[in-house]
């Protein structure tokens, strides 16, 4: 029997769990089933970049510029902290 | 009668030459077979050998991640970058190592632009996660 774990899919995502990146360019970066949590992306740029099913906890996205990122949901924005100065895609503004 | 011999002898000398004709394409062929056979492997050793350089490459560049000089490091990275580049199928590997290191070493560096190395790190991402 093949059992399907949704874990599976995400065998190959990006791990940056606890990271400081502040700063960093990440645009249009496949960050699908990431774990960002606890990451400090303070005036990161993640232009174009895909944030489906990405783990958001306690991520710094002060300053970040998510400006057309795809796959960001409420619960996700949630989860993390931003402030003013955060662009959000057009679709969660 | 005669020209019934010269015709039978004709006749012979055609099937002779045709056979050695067809022998001498079949020799032909085995060694054309043999030859694409030695070149398949020296491809093959070729291609080990190069493995085994970049696995020494690769060995070395993991040594130099956490250097102090910071053109060490980004020497490292940059290596790294080329491997990917050259081996799709180890890009994966080089992420995870590279996403690890970022995490095992959390380089504070304020509210300023980010280290090249740790940049050079977020480039890879881009050119390899798409």
């Amino acid at each position: 029997m093949n059992h399907h774990f949704p874990d599976d899919q995400y065998r190959n995502a990006i791990n940056l769990s606890g990271t400081f990146i502040r700063r960093t360019n990440l645009n249009g970066v496949n960050l699908q089933g990431a774990d960002l949590s606890q990451a400090d992306c303070t005036n990161a740029s993640f232009r174009g970049a895909n944030f489906r099913d990405a783990n958001l906890a306690g991520t710094i996205l002060r300053g970040a510029d998510l400006t057309d990122a795809v796959g960001l949901t409420r619960e996700q924005l949630k989860s993390a902290i931003l402030d003013k100065d955060t662009l959000l895609p057009s679709y969660l503004q | 009668m005669e020209i019934f011999a010269q015709a039978t002898s004709e006749i012979v000398r055609n099937y002779a030459v045709i056979a050695g004709g067809c022998f001498g394409l079949y020799l032909a062929w085995l060694r054309v077979t043999a030859a694409n056979r030695q070149a398949d492997s020296q491809l093959k050793h070729a291609e080990l050998a190069r493995r085994i350089h970049v696995s020494e490459v690769f060995n070395r560049t993991v040594g130099q991640l956490k250097d102090r000089k910071l053109e060490i490091r980004l020497g490292a990275i940059l290596t790294m970058a080329q491997i990917c580049k050259d081996y799709p199928d180890l890009s994966e590997p080089i992420i995870r190592l590279l996403t690890t290191h970022l995490m095992q070493n959390r380089l504070k560096y304020g509210d300023g632009e980010p280290p090249a190395d740790v940049q050079a790190i977020m480039d890879i991402l881009r050119d390899f996660k798409k």
